[in-house]
């Protein structure tokens, strides 16, 4: 490793004696993953994965070049080939990518993780999921899946600034599926996903509070049962209460995802797509009502938006994107911040806010999201919202998202509604689906639950980038209501 | 770093999976092997500039340990000299499967019968393309359209895949070599806000054609410059889907309507009942075609079972869905060789005689036509009802019937696929082929070979953004 870490340290050395103005490498000494999938109780499949590899980014003439391979050994080789990269992308650079100042730093970090689900034996692992399942046999479920994912990453950051950062990162995803199939055919779908409350730690001790998963099952089965006997959800306008098993979503897509700077800048137009957001929107952008205060908060201890350092070896911060209502900040990186602030022609991002993060070592990084977080409100438990409602849906659960490309506009179909009339949970339909313009929608938003209501879902799969990428990140939001938006639709 | 010689790599690729073969019998283990190497380049542009130069080279070996009806994989990334490293995947597999809990339905471990060298694919001059020569492809296909005002973005990916598929039940070796390129070029307004794009696939080096780009781009270029742009207002419009919005309609109905295991599991919108039945246009053909090479085709799948041409919907008639062997095992159906990373989907054809997005525009019409080039963000509303939901994308224009175009900001189409597929009115006369490639984990190139334009009647759009 040392031997290595030598290597690594000359080779990023030996680009910048041949023109780079800045290297950096990211070598993945082990990446574990393990997949298991458990359907009607069959035990489908159970894959582990070992990944090793290293990949280097280096700047020359203010163009990137990158190059990766899973021989580190090799990484004077890929440094060279990076730089050659490089050389070849400086031909057409019509604005330079210079790197925000900073200290250079040494570091390690270590997610918070009490019991290593690697440790945990298979046979535990299958019989946690074989409970669950166990649970959600029931006359009315056709279908039951459930699923596990752990990730333990270690990784060591170099750059040719003196940087050198170690990282170890535990990962745990869980998800339990029901389907089940209306007289006519149709289907009806109910889900949850492990989830907590940003504190404590990240390893398989998740699963000993039945809070966080195993809990859910009866209440999720007898949901379905709901389901198969409702009504349509009406096509109407209503006050919308989205519970955080779609309001995490509402948040990821268009509060998340269209304050990423490289998005703003147009670096995602030819994939992901743009944002409306303009730079002299930040401070002046009436984005939500006053009761929306936005965090990128990647210090929390126990989710997989925190990892300590980013990949540009800038320490992790908790800072506020949408303060009452106005737009603040943005998701941003050392490269990002001094092309927007040299564009706005004012300093609008005062320092990276340490969101430049890879999925691997053989990816790029990216601006990309961290823990996304809605600030606890004022108004209450979720009762208190829906006796304060008049004519309202109670919404939960992720079933389809559509967003514009520029994220002004967006579909969510959810798994269930419960409709409010007059203050009260009145019936269970089912297909309801919202959409709205962004804007306009978080303006309308007129209640947001306490800290009680909050929970902290994880997202395992959020995509962007070329070549594409694959993030981990949670969103600690409360219950909210918003007013006046189109359902059924 | 550069791999060209696809004999070498054959060589050393198919002897390291006989290695592992003969370790794993020696060991008393069952198990399947599936190699997987790659060599991959991607040159992205935003803002007119190369924003990444990329390239990066793996190598993976899975190994699926059988123990009866229990199963385990293990996947080591190394290089293929590697060999203790690779054996230990071979162990972990086995260690895996002793743990596993068998299911309760019996699962399908075949030997492999001989199988032909599946590398007609691969060429070493689309291999060896090095990224000087892509941005020099690229200066090429956005020649006089870019300004201040009109930036390039966009992705060209290429690369090399080679894989091999072996086990423990026989002495033979699947061996399957490919290149593929990916070419997406936008043009971008800056103040506007509008994006247009023109996208090109190749099998091979001498299928890159940057002056198609170019024509595309300049057509596209002068709708947008001189049409007015206008709010839609809502209802059902005749939608001409271009080739990527119909390929990308076509990737979703497979899974929707023709995967097998997915209907079982109540995840689609084609059932039982309607196999030997009516559901789409009499216009609408669809094969699972491995003969089709521009498809970046497997000629088996991962468990050596050899792929034939598989017609899925022939003039409108459903055939019967497709089914991947852990599904048919699941469900006591048959496998049809569907085990594979990728298929090769093909819609046939039609009889309207337009090559050319110029000819589009230029074509008489009776009622408005909106032209959707590319559909964006599109997801699933309802499964076994098929609806799906997305939003226009890079060129959107609206046809008029007197005569004029006009440029329409984004719209939202909400619809069934089973409408969509049943309410064809008409094909263009050629295909082309579209590259659906995903550059998320392992190169899996994928392509479409669908008619250039598909034009449907009655399709709900149920937003329209009032800018751009």
């Amino acid at each position: 490793m040392n031997d290595l870490r030598t290597r690594i340290r000359d080779a990023l050395q030996r680009v910048c004696r041949a023109g780079a103005t800045y290297a950096d490498a990211r070598y993945y000494r082990e990446q574990d993953d393990e997949g298991i999938i458990l359907v009607q109780g069959n035990l489908k499949s159970v894959e582990r994965a070992v990944t090793t590899g290293i990949g280097v980014r280096v700047l020359y003439r203010g163009a990137w070049g990158f190059a990766a391979t899973g021989a580190p050994e090799a990484v004077q080789g890929v440094a060279e080939a990076a730089l050659e990269n490089a050389r070849v992308a400086a031909q057409r650079v019509p604005y330079p990518v210079r790197l925000a100042p900073r200290t250079p730093l040494t570091g390690h970090y270590e997610s918070p993780c009490a019991i290593d689900p690697f440790d945990v034996p298979l046979e535990e692992k299958v019989g946690l999921l074989q409970s669950v399942d166990a649970q959600l046999t029931r006359p009315w479920v056709a279908q039951r899946m459930l699923f596990l994912w752990a990730t333990r990453r270690r990784m060591l950051f170099l750059d040719s600034d003196g940087a050198e950062i170690e990282k170890v990162i535990h990962e745990l995803f869980a998800r339990m599926v029901v389907i089940g199939v209306e007289p006519n055919g149709m289907s009806q779908e109910r889900s949850y996903e492990l989830r907590n409350r940003g504190v404590g730690t990240r390893g398989w001790e998740a699963f000993h509070d039945p809070a966080y998963f195993t809990g859910h099952a009866p209440r999720v089965v007898e949901e379905l049962g709901q389901l198969l006997a409702a009504e349509q959800c009406p096509q109407d306008t209503r006050s919308v209460i989205l519970l955080p098993g779609i309001m995490f979503l509402q948040t990821h897509e268009v509060i998340g995802h269209a304050l990423e700077l490289d998005r703003i800048l147009g670096y995602e137009l030819s994939y992901a797509g743009g944002s409306f957001v303009r730079l002299e929107d930040f401070g002046t952008l009436q984005y939500g009502s006053e009761k929306l205060t936005v965090r990128a908060d990647a210090t929390l201890p126990n989710s997989p938006g925190s990892f300590g350092y980013d990949d540009d070896g800038i320490p992790c911060q908790n800072y506020v994107l949408i303060e009452r209502g106005i737009l603040k900040n943005a998701i941003t990186s050392r490269q990002t911040i001094v092309e927007a602030n040299e564009k706005a022609g004012r300093t609008v991002f005062e320092a990276s806010g340490g969101c430049a993060r890879a999925c691997g070592f053989n990816r790029v990084p990216l601006e990309r999201m961290t823990n996304i977080n809605i600030d606890p409100g004022t108004d209450g438990t979720l009762e208190d919202i829906i006796a304060h409602t008049e004519r309202g849906i109670v919404l939960d659960g992720a079933r389809s998202w559509s967003i514009g490309s520029n994220r002004e506009q967006f579909h969510f179909a959810c798994e269930i509604g419960w409709l409010v009339e007059d203050g009260v949970k009145t019936r269970v339909v089912k297909n309801p689906t919202y959409g709205m313009e962004t804007l306009p929608f978080w303006r309308a938003l007129s209640a947001v639950g306490d800290e009680r209501t909050r929970e902290l879902v994880f997202v395992p799969n959020c995509g962007k980038g070329l070549p594409s990428q694959i993030m981990h990140l949670g969103h600690f939001v409360p219950v909210c209501r918003f007013d006046n938006v189109p359902i059924g639709r | 770093m550069m791999i060209v010689d696809t004999k070498v790599q054959k060589e050393r690729v198919c002897t390291l999976l006989h290695d592992v073969v003969r370790y794993a019998r020696a060991q008393n283990i069952t198990a399947e092997v599936w190699a997987h190497g790659e060599q991959s380049a991607l040159v992205r542009l935003a803002n007119s500039a190369v924003s990444l130069n990329t390239r990066e080279e793996l190598f993976e070996l899975t190994v699926t340990a059988c123990r009866g009806n229990a199963r385990g994989s293990a996947t080591v990334m190394a290089t293929p000299d590697e060999r203790e490293r690779l054996y230990a995947a071979v162990h972990q597999a086995d260690d895996i499967a002793r743990h596993a809990t068998p299911t309760s339905y019996a699962r399908t471990f075949l030997p492999i019968a001989p199988l032909p060298d599946d590398d007609a694919g691969f060429d070493p001059a689309l291999c060896q393309l090095s990224s000087q020569e892509m941005v020099a492809y690229v200066e090429t296909a956005v020649e006089g359209l870019e300004s201040a005002e009109h930036v390039v973005a966009g992705m060209c990916s290429w690369g090399a895949v080679w894989e091999g598929t072996a086990n423990t039940l026989s002495d033979e070796v699947g061996w399957h070599a490919l290149t593929d390129a990916g070419i997406s070029l936008v043009l971008a307004h800056t103040r506007q806000r509008w994006e247009l794009q023109s996208t090109q696939s190749a099998a091979r080096a001498a299928q890159l054609h940057p002056s198609a780009v170019r024509d595309e781009l300049a057509t596209l270029l002068s709708a947008y410059q001189h049409a007015p742009a206008s709010a839609l207002p809502l209802g059902r419009y005749d939608i001409v889907f271009g080739r990527e919005a119909t390929a990308q309609l076509l990737l979703v109905c497979c899974w929707l309507g023709f995967h097998g295991g997915n209907c079982r599991r109540q995840r689609t919108f084609l059932k039982e009942q309607h196999v030997g039945t009516q559901v789409f246009s009499p216009q609408i053909t669809v094969m699972d075609d491995p003969t089709q090479r521009d498809t970046f085709p497997y000629a088996f799948d991962v468990h050596g079972v050899p792929r034939h041409p598989f017609p899925l919907v022939t003039r409108g008639v459903f055939n019967g869905f497709f089914w991947d062997r852990d599904s048919a095992d699941e469900f006591r159906e048959r496998e049809t060789g569907h085990s594979v990373p990728a298929l090769s989907l093909t819609l046939a054809p039609g009889q309207e005689r337009i090559a050319s997005l110029a000819a589009l525009l230029a074509l008489p019409r009776e009622r408005d036509l909106l032209y959707v080039p590319e559909l964006h963000y599109m997801n699933v509303v309802h499964e076994t009802e098929g609806i799906v939901t997305c939003c226009s994308r890079f060129g959107a224009l609206l046809l008029r019937k007197e005569g004029g175009v006009t440029v329409p900001y984004n719209v939202r189409i909400t619809e069934k696929l089973g409408h969509i597929f049943a309410h064809v009115a008409w094909l263009s006369h050629e295909t082309v082929t579209v590259n659906v490639s995903s550059t998320y984990g392992r190169r899996t190139p994928q392509a479409c070979v669908v008619p250039r334009f598909t034009c449907v009647e009655g399709v709900e759009v149920t937003h329209a953004n009032t800018s751009f």
